[in-house]
């Protein structure tokens, strides 16, 4: 294994050594239902992607809607986490707010998970000096300031909630680059691929058929816990302004643009902080749980 | 690395950690006055600089020709006294004997007339021309110390104009090989010292400041520190002296508190929305008129600025200043803004965008009120916050439908109207057009009668209000705090930030 | 020591930071924003803006613009920054004590929570001190750090009163004032990145404990403690180093947040007001500093790691 990828990836923590493809998985799937904390995290999903998909449809009031009459309205039967500062209902907004945060999840994990994976492919897969190339790009995106990064990607693009999942993708991409070269390191060398090539495969068939199921469990590992990150990066970029448009809610906006409230109407602070967290546990619990099922030396 | 390295290092830091908190911060000297600023200065060229923090601190440290005392009285500073020739064309300054540069060289005419010149040279990049007469403007020493400028046309505001410190008159030596002032060489009776970036800098007492005794302290330390819950924990726990803002929204909490003083004054200041006169439907100035009517500045009042605020329903001049003007239309209205909307051709309304930008949230908070108002007459809108670099690039270019901004230190009428209305005029980022009113602005600057000028400019806020290329929303109020200590601050409605008259009891 | 090897890594990484430092300068141009319309405020005429590109040379091409940006810095001269004249050197030298003693901290905080943490959870995997543990560890880690760290001014600095929200002081100073500045950005940081090392450090410990040498000293009869701390530990501390290189990274570069919340007058900070205000001169000298500093430290972890574990061979 080549040392830069070591000291630079975050594969450190993950598991190299891959087996055969059918029992793992199905091993793993068990493991996985017997992890209590993974099981967890799941059931919390569960509950967001249902908030997330139903959305407006079971929230109790408008999100939107203001009260000015009742700002700053405390925890109560008829608002559950109370009002902000414009009046609007906090359980509602957290509710539709889950579809934002779900879907930076998704989108940005999904731009960094296709980019980043197909380069490291290529970059394991190919000559050296393309090898090179690839990696030392990731090397230059790796080293930039993320903020920056972001910023840039969605002044190219233009602002919205979309181009700033996008812009959260793209700070992931070498992260996913560095695991799927590393993982096809560990196998290119590996007798079923020499095989193939020996048959007369195209290289992107290879790729394709025989590499890329090979090195699924530590890419599945590695989105699940970026799904967690791209979370908070979405507040991160709340926090600067740059997440979702007003007047659409997302929790890290919420959070960012309550925070000069916290003190007087603390449960502005509190139950949008408790939503992202709650999420992102999920998210994590179930990497982890994951990364143990994948993991077949940890079988215990 | 062994475990017990691990636990002595662990048990090192807990050590430090209380040892750290039984400690009290040290007594300061009396007379150094720590205060927290609450962004960032933008550069201290006093003749390029725009920002109001920079100018929270080049107020103490540069001087005009002229100023506003603090009720907002136009009086001699840097200038004796002024006269205006007969024609109009030339005015002369007679000069301050005896005032000297924080370098020790005297302030004479030939440095009034650099620094002019500067501001009006176009490789300055200054955007104060239009303060010190124009571009055409000539100033000249007449002797060591008197100078005259003479304008193409008559300017009867021009001492007005050079109050504002951006006009100020600087030493030579300020100005570095590449025509840039760092840290300007003044005559004020503070000095920039021990400068670090944008995150610090003191200002020392001018040991050569012209007016005897002052300043009063030695020196003002001065931090950034931006998040509001942390300038006021600054304030409470004694770290600071004095902060340049508190949120809007914990001023009730701190006047509450007697460990805090918190003064509150109306500002010289207004905020609105500027509607963009080159696109359609906003062309249209029954459109606009029911934008006006269509709003409820109470509430836009209460999320931008939570109440600290007087809403204004016609012009943008408070009730404070003499230049009030008592037309007033735009109570709010939603029949009559339908109506009008349905006579401009647009009864089941129309989509537009509002421009605030993420840089400063309290315009951001507008737009979503705006959105929710406007909606309840059938204009949809779109909220497009950019930050502050993209938003200037496209207030400037005429891109956007409307954006949310303020205007700060507003003293003479000719502040509220000339700039921004006039015709291609430099501030004019509306496309607004008017023979009629160009006319009046136009004549109010020859004019130096009070009631003469009352009765134009009475006159052409009328115009402008009915013609609604900005819609104003309320005049906003400034805050500072303090501890009972810190005594003489007076907190002015021109925002201007000064510590000459400050000084610590106890 | 291989140091053709060594020769190698130096040339990638001269090559990083330039590719690094080309791509800024390059996004600067694209980004929307000019920074003469910044220094001049919303009320600026296009020829006041003009003068001022002009003045600053933002009207020459953008090649040119940075190759003589790089001529300079090669010769330590960065510039000056364009909203205030002022050298770029001597801030991003103001800045780099407290962000390297910010991050220098913060690893510490983490580390003397991660390592323990993690280490008691990988012994008794699945046991409810490792549930524990790693509830705990979740918490750093699920949170936005900017609403930790208000939430932390709210109740330690604004109702206890125990640590300052904001200010610096240089260590030679005061060495407790310093500490009782530097807690809460630290501890904020810190407590983030002990949340992602209580994971990497119960990985390795799991992974070198079910290695075989270690099954092998457990099945000659060792003590579990002489085992965990002559056989796993040693061996998990390869990981571990390149973990602790990787937050040094990102400590370095990734608490700009921490840095605004707490006023700490870092690069962080300087590179987001550089951003914000396009100031080009600024950002690239301060980019350029930070992605040195990334750099190097990779390196260092990468070399130290040849110390730890002479098994690793340089191809």
């Amino acid at each position: 294994m080549d040392l830069q990828d070591r000291s630079a990836g975050r594969q450190a923590y993950m598991d190299d050594s891959l087996g055969p493809a059918n029992t793992l998985w199905r091993d793993a799937l068990r493991r996985l239902l017997r992890h209590r904390l993974a099981m967890f995290g799941a059931v919390v999903l569960t509950l967001v992607a249902i908030m997330g998909v139903f959305g407006t449809a079971i929230a109790p009031y408008d999100p939107n809607g203001m009260d000015f009459a009742n700002r700053f309205a405390s925890p109560s039967f008829a608002h559950w986490m109370g009002t902000d500062d414009f009046g609007r209902d906090i359980f509602s907004r957290i509710i539709v707010g889950a579809r934002v945060s779900l879907l930076s999840g998704v989108v940005a994990v999904s731009v960094a998970t296709a980019v980043g994976t197909s380069l490291g492919l290529i970059a394991g897969y190919s000559t050296r000096l393309t090898d090179e190339v690839i990696m030392r790009a990731m090397d230059v995106l790796y080293a930039f300031p993320a903020i920056l990064l972001a910023i840039a990607v969605l002044a190219a693009l233009g602002k919205g909630i979309e181009n700033a999942m996008i812009a959260i993708g793209v700070v992931y991409i070498p992260i996913f680059a560095r695991i799927a070269r590393a993982a096809v390191l560990g196998i290119r060398n590996e007798e079923f691929i020499i095989a193939a090539r020996a048959l007369g495969a195209g290289n992107i068939r290879i790729l394709a058929t025989h590499v890329l199921p090979n090195v699924l469990s530590p890419i599945i590992v590695e989105i699940t816990l970026s799904l967690a990150f791209a979370i908070l990066a979405e507040a991160a970029l709340s926090f600067f302004g740059l997440g979702t448009q007003p007047p659409d809610p997302s929790w890290g906006r919420m959070l960012s643009e309550g925070r000069d409230f916290f003190r007087q109407s603390g449960w502005m602070g509190v139950f949008p902080g408790l939503a992202i967290f709650f999420t992102v546990m999920g998210f994590n619990f179930l990497g982890d749980g994951l990364r143990d099922a994948l993991d077949p030396k940890l079988r215990r | 690395m062994n475990r017990n390295r691990i636990a002595l290092l662990i048990l090192l830091l807990v050590a430090s950690v209380l040892g750290v908190s039984m400690l009290t911060s040290a007594q300061m000297s009396e007379s150094v006055l720590r205060s927290a600023h609450d962004a960032e200065w933008t550069g201290l060229d006093p003749h390029v600089a725009s920002t109001v923090s920079s100018f929270y601190v080049l107020a103490n440290v540069v001087e005009s020709l002229t100023t506003n005392d603090d009720n907002i009285e136009l009086t001699p500073l840097l200038a004796t006294d002024w006269s205006q020739s007969e024609d109009g064309l030339t005015w002369t300054f007679n000069l301050r004997e005896g005032v000297h540069f924080s370098n020790g060289v005297e302030m004479t005419s030939e440095h009034v007339v650099f620094s002019m010149n500067r501001i009006i040279n176009p490789d300055t990049g200054s955007g104060r021309v239009a303060s010190v007469g124009g571009p055409d403007a000539v100033w000249e020493a007449m002797d060591t110390y008197s100078v005259s400028v003479t304008t193409p046309q008559p300017n009867a505001i021009l001492p007005v104009l050079l109050a504002s410190r951006a006009t100020a008159v600087v030493h030579p030596d300020s100005v570095d090989e590449n025509g840039v002032i760092v840290v300007p060489i003044g005559t004020g009776p503070f000095i920039i010292e021990d400068l670090d970036g944008t995150i610090s800098m003191t200002l020392a007492k001018n040991e050569n400041y012209w007016m005897e005794g002052m300043p009063l302290l030695d020196a003002v330390e001065i931090t950034v520190i931006q998040e509001d819950a942390a300038r006021e924990a600054a304030l409470l726990g004694g770290e600071v002296d004095f902060v340049t803002s508190v949120a809007p929204q914990a001023v009730q909490a701190l006047q509450d508190n007697s460990e805090v003083v918190v003064l509150v004054s109306p500002a010289l200041a207004y905020k609105y929305i500027g509607l963009n006169l080159m696109r359609e439907p906003l062309n249209d100035v029954r459109v606009r008129q029911a934008i006006a009517y269509a709003i409820n500045r109470d509430d836009l009042c209460a999320a931008g600025d939570f109440g600290l605020c007087t809403p204004l329903y016609g012009g943008p001049i408070d009730t404070g200043s003499p230049w009030h003007f008592e037309y007033a239309p735009y109570s709010q209205d939603l029949d009559k803004a339908r109506a009008l909307l349905a006579e401009a051709g647009y009864a089941d309304g129309f989509e537009m965008e509002l421009m605030p930008t993420s840089t400063y949230q309290d315009t951001v908070r507008q737009a979503q009120v705006l959105q929710a108002q406007l909606g309840a007459v059938g204009i949809t809108t779109t909220i497009n916050a950019p930050e502050w670099a993209e938003w200037l690039e496209l207030e400037g270019n005429f891109r956007y439908d409307g954006y949310i901004c303020s205007w700060n230190g507003l003293v003479d009428v000719e502040h509220y109207f000339y700039l921004q209305h006039r015709t291609d005029e430099v501030f004019n980022f509306t496309g607004y057009s008017n023979p009629d009113f160009d006319a009046l602005v136009e004549k109010g600057r020859t004019v130096s009668d009070f009631d003469e000028r009352y009765a134009i400019y009475a006159e052409a806020n009328r115009i402008l209000v009915d013609a609604v290329p900005y819609v104003y929303f309320y005049n906003p109020a400034f805050v500072r705090a303090m501890s009972p200590r810190v005594q003489g601050y007076v907190l002015r409605s021109d925002n201007a930030n000064l510590y000459m008259n400050t000084y610590l009891e106890g | 020591m291989n140091y053709q090897y060594i020769a190698q890594r130096l040339l990638l990484a001269v090559i990083v930071i330039l590719g690094v430092t080309f791509v800024v300068f390059m996004i600067m141009q694209i980004v929307p924003g000019d920074p003469a319309r910044v220094v001049l405020g919303p009320y600026a005429s296009d020829e006041s803006v003009q003068g001022l590109r002009e003045r600053l040379g933002l009207n020459r091409p953008f090649i040119e613009q940075y190759i003589s940006w790089l001529g300079n810095a090669i010769r330590g001269d960065f510039g000056q920054s364009l909203l205030n004249g002022q050298d770029v050197a001597p801030q991003l030298i103001s800045r780099m004590g407290p962000s390297f003693e910010l991050a220098m901290v913060s690893l510490l905080f983490g580390l003397a929570i991660a390592f323990p943490v993690g280490m008691i959870s990988a012994l008794k995997p699945g046991s409810a001190i490792d549930v524990v543990a790693t509830l705990f560890s979740q918490i750093g880690v699920s949170v936005p750090s900017f609403w930790m760290g208000i939430l932390l001014i709210i109740f330690l600095s604004l109702h206890l009163n125990l640590f300052p929200p904001s200010g610096y002081t240089p260590i030679w100073e005061n060495v407790s004032d310093w500490f009782h500045h530097i807690f809460l950005p630290a501890f904020t940081a810190g407590f983030v990145s002990a949340s992602i090392q209580t994971r990497f450090i119960r990985s390795a410990m799991l992974d070198v404990l079910n290695a075989n040498y270690v099954q092998t000293a457990r099945a000659k009869g060792l003590a579990e403690r002489a085992v965990v701390l002559n056989h796993a530990l040693r061996n998990a501390l390869i990981n571990i180093v390149t973990i602790i290189g990787l937050q040094i990274t990102a400590l370095f570069s990734g608490v700009v947040i921490v840095e605004v919340v707490f006023s700490w007058p870092g690069l962080g900070r300087l590179a987001l007001n550089a951003v914000e205000e396009r100031d080009y001169p600024l950002l690239q000298g301060t980019v350029f500093v930070v992605a040195v500093m990334v750099t190097m430290v990779n390196l260092f972890v990468d070399l130290l790691y040849f110390l730890l574990d002479p098994r690793i061979e340089y191809a």
